[in-house]
């Protein structure tokens, strides 16, 4: 029989805890995981506050869905598809209420935003990721950077594998022009 | 990550790759979240 790391017993402890009521075990599920959940949610949104509030508001989902949490896959990864939920609904409530205040340029493929550079010839990669629209970054930064299949980000993303393929394409071309600019 | 041209799509990608490695880390937010989820909460569903 293999040992389950330490950290995963007392993870798999906390929860049960956490799920009897005992938010002091919830709290420390929430300092074990709030710098993945708040770097997974800058890279989604490029934009701190935002972040910020999608952080918190997946916490306050995870406490509320904690019921229902059976261990099925890891608890952080269960966290990730609460965390990005989150970005992708908070997005889609921004766009509503924009959409009757201006027109925006959402194509930053024509109009990209100026990159943050390092010195002489260094780029920042976070910087150029940043600049990516909106759908081919999402996918990106779950691919690429936090190592999700395509099923699996298309599924969280709630498009089709084909759409995720294409949008890392996107992703990857731009980021290179950008690169090699 | 140096700017250049990549000699191809495999040189790109390699460069890439190596580059994401890097960037899935822990990033502290500047202010603890933790008042703010434990306001609200309420007794998990079981």
């Amino acid at each position: 029989m293999i040992e389950a790391p330490e950290s995963q017993i007392q993870d798999r402890e906390l929860i049960q805890g956490a799920q009897s009521g005992d938010s002091r075990s919830f709290e420390e599920l929430y300092r074990r995981n709030i710098g993945r959940i708040h770097g997974l949610c800058i890279r989604m949104t490029a934009n701190e506050a935002l972040a910020a509030d999608c952080a918190q508001q997946a916490f306050i989902q995870a406490w509320k869905k904690l019921g229902s949490f059976e261990g099925r896959s890891s608890f952080s990864t269960w966290l990730h598809r609460i965390a990005v939920n989150e970005v992708l609904s908070f997005k889609r409530r921004e766009k509503r209420q924009q959409h009757h205040l201006e027109v925006i340029a959402t194509d930053m493929e024509n109009d990209p935003p100026k990159m943050t550079a390092g010195d002489g010839d260094d780029v920042d990669l976070n910087a150029a990721i940043n600049t990516l629209p909106e759908g081919a970054r999402h996918v990106f930064v779950l691919h690429m950077i936090h190592g999700y299949q395509h099923d699996e980000v298309a599924d969280m993303l709630g498009v089709a594998v084909g759409t995720c393929k294409a949008q890392l394409h996107r992703a990857k071309r731009l980021l290179r022009q950008r690169l090699e600019q | 990550m140096k700017k250049r041209r990549f000699a191809n799509e495999a040189d790109f990608e390699q460069a890439l790759t190596k580059e994401c490695a890097g960037l899935d880390r822990h990033i502290e937010p500047k202010q603890d979240l933790w008042p703010g989820i434990r306001a609200p909460q309420q007794p998990p569903v079981t």
